[in-house]
Order: C-alpha cells, then sequence, then structure tokens
C-alpha cells in the first residue's frame, strides 16, 4: 500500500502543534515503546554513546522529561515559554512494513520573560504505522545552533 | 573607592558571624573592568585538558578569558596555548575549531607558523629590512602555562607563582578525580555551550552551593532518583565545607545515590552491573588503602579552583569554566571528564547521568540558569536593597556543605585581590 504523505504531514504538524502548546501527555501518546529522542550537541553526526549529547533520551528518561515538564517545579519552564514553530520542507522515505523516515526542517519562535529566540532545525522522525496512525520511534533535532551557546533548551522541539 | 562604590565591597564580621556581599559587585560595569584586570589578568585559568589534543599537532581553537587561544600540541609533544593573532596585522591565524597541523597559515598575507609557534614563512621577505627578525615574530604564547594531572591552566601574569603552590589544598581534591582512573582522565568528545544572563559569580556560589540543591532541584533529588530505586532515606545532603586556600573551596558529600561509574552501585543499572562496579571499588581499595577508596568513590565533590574553574565530581565529572563578557551575561562551557580505560557501556551510563542533570537540556542546569538569572534581575533594586547576606554557618566549628563557608572563601579572595586589601573584618553589618 503506497504511503499516505498527507496523513504523515499532518502527523508532523499535529506534533509541532503539541510542542507548541506543552500538550506533553499527548506528546508522549505519539512515541512507541522502544523510543529514542536525540539532540545532538556541536555536530549532527556523532556517536551519542561515546559524544555529549544535548539530550539523548531513552523512553525512561523522555518519561521523566515529562513528568519534570507537568511538575510545576522545573523552573526554567515556570513561566512556560511561549512557542509557535512552521514545521515545512518534508521528505519522505519509504522503508519496510510500512515505516517511514521523514525529513523536515522548523522554524520556531520562542518568547520567554520578554526575550524572543528564534531556533532553527532539521528533524529526522521514524515513525511506525499503528492502527490508523503512527507512532514515534526515533527522532533526532539537528539544531541550526547546536554548536553555539543556547540558554534554555527545556521546552519541547 | 572610586564611582562612589560603598566603603567596602564584603562585610566580614567574624565577631556577629554576619557575612554580607555588595550586590553592586553583580551589577557594576566598573566591578567587571576590575575583575578582568586584577582577577582574570593574574590568576591561573583553566585552558583546557591534554587529552583533548592526544597527538603531535592536534589543536583546538577557545576563548580563555575573553581572548581567543589555541591549544596546540607541538611536534615536539609540548603542549602550548598559543594567542590566536597573527604578529603581522592581527588576524586570527586559525580559523577551525579543531584539527591536526603542522602549520597554521594566516589567511590575509599568508605569514606561516609551526604548530610550536615558530614564524616559519614571510612570503616576499627580501621586501622587509635588517632588523626585521623572523625569530621574534612567533605566535605568542600565554605568558605562563602549566598543567597538573593533564589539566593544562595559562596565566596572564609573567609572574604568577608556579601553578601547584597556586592550588595549594584544591591539589588533593583534583588527585581524588584523577585517581579515579589507572591511565589518565580524559574529557568526553563534545563540549556543552551555554548562557545566562547573569553576573559570573553567581555561578560560582551555586556550582558550589549545597544549600539549593534540595529546595531548586527537587524533583531530581525527590522523584528522579527514587524511580531509579534508590532508597530515599539515603536522600540527604550531609557533606562538609571546606576552605583550601587561595580562594578555592569544596564541598564533600558522601554517598549520595545517584549512582558514580567510579564506583557507586545503583539499582537501576541492574543486578549486572552491581558486581563489576563492586569489583572496581575492590581495586580503588587495594591501590590505596579503604579510606582513600572510599573519598573517590563514595564522596562526591564540587570543587571551585579559584577564579572561575568547577570540577564538579558528582553523578559524573563536569568540568566548567565561564567568562564574563557583560556584568549581567556569561558564557559557559562544559566538559565531562572520565577515565581513559572505561568501558563502552560505563561510558553511556556516566553520559546518561551528565546528561540528565547537566546542561542546557538536562534537569538540573536550566533550573539553577533561572534562579541566577532571577537574583540578577533582582539586583535592579540594589540602590535600596544593597547586600546579599552570605553568613550561613559562619559561627559552626564544622561547616556544612548547605553553609556558605565556600562562598565566603571565595569572596575574600575576590576581595583581596579587587581592593588590594582584606575585608573590613572589623566593621558592624549594616
Ligand atoms: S595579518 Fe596575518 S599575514 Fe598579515
Ligand atoms: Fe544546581
Amino acid at each position: 500500500m503506497p504511503v499516505d504523505h498527507h496523513q504523515i504531514e499532518n502527523f508532523l504538524y499535529r506534533e509541532a502543534r503539541l510542542m507548541d502548546e506543552h500538550a506533553y501527555d499527548e506528546w508522549l501518546s505519539l512515541w512507541a515503546e522502544d523510543l529514542l529522542y536525540w539532540v545532538p550537541c556541536n555536530e549532527d553526526d556523532i556517536d551519542p554513546q561515546r559524544h555529549v549529547s544535548i539530550i539523548y533520551d531513552t523512553r525512561p528518561f523522555l518519561e521523566d522529561r515529562i513528568e519534570r515538564l507537568k511538575s510545576g517545579v522545573a523552573y526554567a519552564q515556570e513561566p512556560k515559554s511561549r512557542l509557535r514553530r512552521v514545521v515545512s520542507n518534508i521528505e519522505i522515505e519509504e522503508g519496510d512494513n510500512g515505516e517511514v523516515t521523514v525529513y523536515s526542517n522548523f522554524n520556531l519562535t520562542e518568547l520567554r520573560r520578554s526575550r524572543q529566540d528564534t531556533f532553527a532545525g532539521r528533524t529526522i522522525h521514524k515513525l511506525r504505522p499503528q492502527g490508523a496512525s503512527f507512532k514515534i520511534t526515533y527522532k533526532k533535532v539537528l539544531l541550526v545552533n547546536n554548536d553555539e551557546v543556547i540558554d534554555n533548551l527545556t521546552f519541547l522541539i | 573607592m572610586e564611582n562612589g562604590a560603598p566603603e567596602s565591597w564584603v562585610i566580614d564580621n567574624h565577631k556577629d558571624g554576619l557575612f554580607r556581599v555588595h550586590r553592586r559587585t553583580f551589577t557594576d560595569p566598573h566591578v567587571l573592568a576590575l575583575e578582568k584586570e586584577r582577577v582574570f589578568a593574574q590568576c591561573w585559568l583553566y585552558a583546557g585538558h591534554e587529552s583533548e589534543i592526544p597527538n603531535p599537532g592536534d589543536f583546538r581553537t577557545r576563548q580563555v578569558a575573553g581572548r581567543p587561544v589555541i591549544l596546540v600540541r607541538g611536534t615536539d609533544g609540548q603542549v602550548r596555548v598559543l594567542l590566536n593573532t597573527c604578529t603581522h596585522r592581527g588576524a586570527q591565524v586559525c580559523r577551525e575549531k579543531s584539527g591536526t597541523t603542522k602549520t597554521f597559515q594566516c589567511a590575509y598575507h599568508a605569514w606561516t607558523y609551526n604548530n610550536q609557534g615558530e614564524l616559519v614563512g614571510v612570503p616576499g621577505e627580501d621586501a622587509y629590512s635588517e632588523a626585521f627578525d623572523r625569530r621574534q615574530l612567533g605566535l605568542v604564547t600565554a605568558p605562563r602555562t602549566e598543567s597538573y594531572r593533564g589539566f593544562v591552566f595559562v596565566s596572564f601574569n609573567p609572574a604568577m607563582e608556579n601553578l601547584v603552590s597556586y592550588l595549594a589544598g584544591a591539589r588533593e581534591y583534583l588527585d581524588l578525580v584523577c585517581d579515579q582512573s589507572e591511565n589518565g582522565m580524559e574529557i568526553i568528545s563534545g563540549t556543552q555551550l551555554y548562557s545566562m544572563r547573569a553576573n559570573w559569580k553567581l555561578l560560582v556560589e551555586n556550582s558550589i552551593d549545597g544549600y539549593h540543591a534540595l529546595p531548586t532541584h527537587k524533583r531530581y533529588f525527590l522523584e528522579f532518583l527514587p524511580d531509579t530505586g534508590v532508597e530515599v532515606q539515603r536522600m540527604r545532603i550531609a557533606g562538609t565545607a571546606k576552605s583550601l586556600g587561595n580562594g578555592h573551596a569544596v564541598i564533600a558529600n558522601p554517598e549520595i545515590p545517584f549512582g558514580r561509574p567510579v564506583a557507586d552501585w545503583i539499582p537501576a543499572w541492574g543486578e549486572a552491573k552491581k558486581a563489576e562496579i563492586e569489583a572496581m571499588y575492590q581495586k580503588l581499595i587495594a591501590r590505596f588503602g579503604a579510606e582513600h577508596a572510599y573519598n573517590i568513590a563514595k564522596v562526591s565533590r564540587n570543587l571551585l579552583i579559584f577564579p572561575n574553574l568547577i570540577i564538579n565530581d558528582i553523578m559524573s565529572v563536569t568540568v566548567r569554566t565561564f567568562f564574563p563578557l557583560a556584568p549581567d551575561y556569561i558564557e559557559i562551557s562544559a566538559w565531562a571528564l572520565a577515565p581513559k580505560e572505561e568501558s563502552p557501556e560505563n561510558r553511556v551510563l556516566r553520559l546518561d547521568n551528565f546528561l540528565t542533570f547537566l546542561g542546557p537540556g538536562g534537569f538540573a542546569t536550566p533550573d539553577d540558569v533561572e534562579m541566577l538569572e532571577a537574583c540578577q534581575r533582582g539586583y535592579a533594586n540594589v540602590r535600596e536593597v544593597e547586600w546579599s547576606d552570605i553568613s550561613r554557618g559562619m559561627t559552626r566549628q564544622a561547616p556544612l556543605a548547605s553553609d556558605e563557608l565556600q562562598m565566603q572563601v571565595f569572596w575574600r579572595r575576590w576581595n583581596e585581590l579587587i581592593t588590594g586589601s582584606r575585608p573590613a573584618r572589623v566593621r558592624e553589618a549594616a
């Protein structure tokens, strides 16, 4: 069965909206059990098991990240960042068993404590079909500024 | 004092056990100018680690005290810190982040230096007079460069005392960090870079502040760690604080159950790891005896090497340095340090420990940033609220890690360097 590009785009847009709106539980529900969420540091292609990353979460760590954000005492997100992002330039690679690798770019505006910042980057999603939708098994975020000072990366990217 | 500064920046009142710091030390550009001259242009400053440039020709560029430098291992094997500015008309000679090279060629007019800094090529050299001597025009090295167990320091004061005597009591604590390994420690590849809109001295205080750990990082200590299977009753910060001389200080906390790859096991690592970590511990006992081994493996420490090097040997070892670009803005570089011989599997545990606490996406660092920026914002009230209180535990015989002795130690030294005198000890608190 051919991959429905429109459906995949909608999935990414929905994910983006959930991140923008700090809908933590709903966002977490998009992920597969065996997940990997990775934001490399300094370079896009490093070995995360031998090189320091910014974020390298397996499920227990991602769950804790979300619990932390929901706790009310994650002060770096109290008050929360105001976020809106645009996701575009989507390219889809079809794999086995309906799995897809999706490449996209994002441009994110963050406003917090009267300061507005821009983050941009490329995201690689691996999606596994489940029921009528997908689950994210892998997400790698290549920040344009991953080799520059970053003051706060506690919102979801 | 100049510019209507207070009579004293620091009140060190032993009689009543009160210690106060004037908040203009955090806000005043005049103070920052003094710090650049009297602190950062004098003291030994961390420039990097020898393991970052293991082979001849390896180099890394970075900033030390705002100066662009090249940390390089020459063909002769010697580690140098070269000031990254061409002796011709000033261009940064090395424009890459890292690499391996025999020569650095300035792109502007192609003067060429070897990896020991000597000027070896000047195009059209015949156009210069007899007096032009390229042997005197090598890249300038930091006036002083010395290493201690792989940690490379520079001082911009040619007359500075030698590094080992400068380190004073901090040396013993660096040893405890380095003794984790039989083959030496190495910086794990990768630099975390982050910034905060706060004064650099706030990060000094925060990095060695046992008092803030539970309130600021409540969730980490009271939920995240218990979730990893540690007993909540082990969850206490019960250590001590110690002055190490020359403004250096340490807090040492026994048996905080965050798991230390050398060599304190936690249940989250699984039963299979338990025996291996225990064997590691036994090996340390065999090498150093029970007491030193306990101090290496089971005691975590937050070490300040004055003025701006922090080595926090906690759930992983982080090496952190920072420099003020403005009274209310700093940039921080942080690295993870580990035994060279660490197994790939334990390296992953170490990195998990590192990332779940530290860095701009960690579970603790961003909250520290938020708190320090909140302090800095509060200092806009400095005209009406002049003093910060740093008196905690001042009259205690043996100060605790949750006291503020370690900060008092920093501030006394800071005050000596800035004012050329000891703090106003006899003055009553404001
Ligand atoms: S400035 Fe470097 S060669 Fe002229
Ligand atoms: Fe902290």
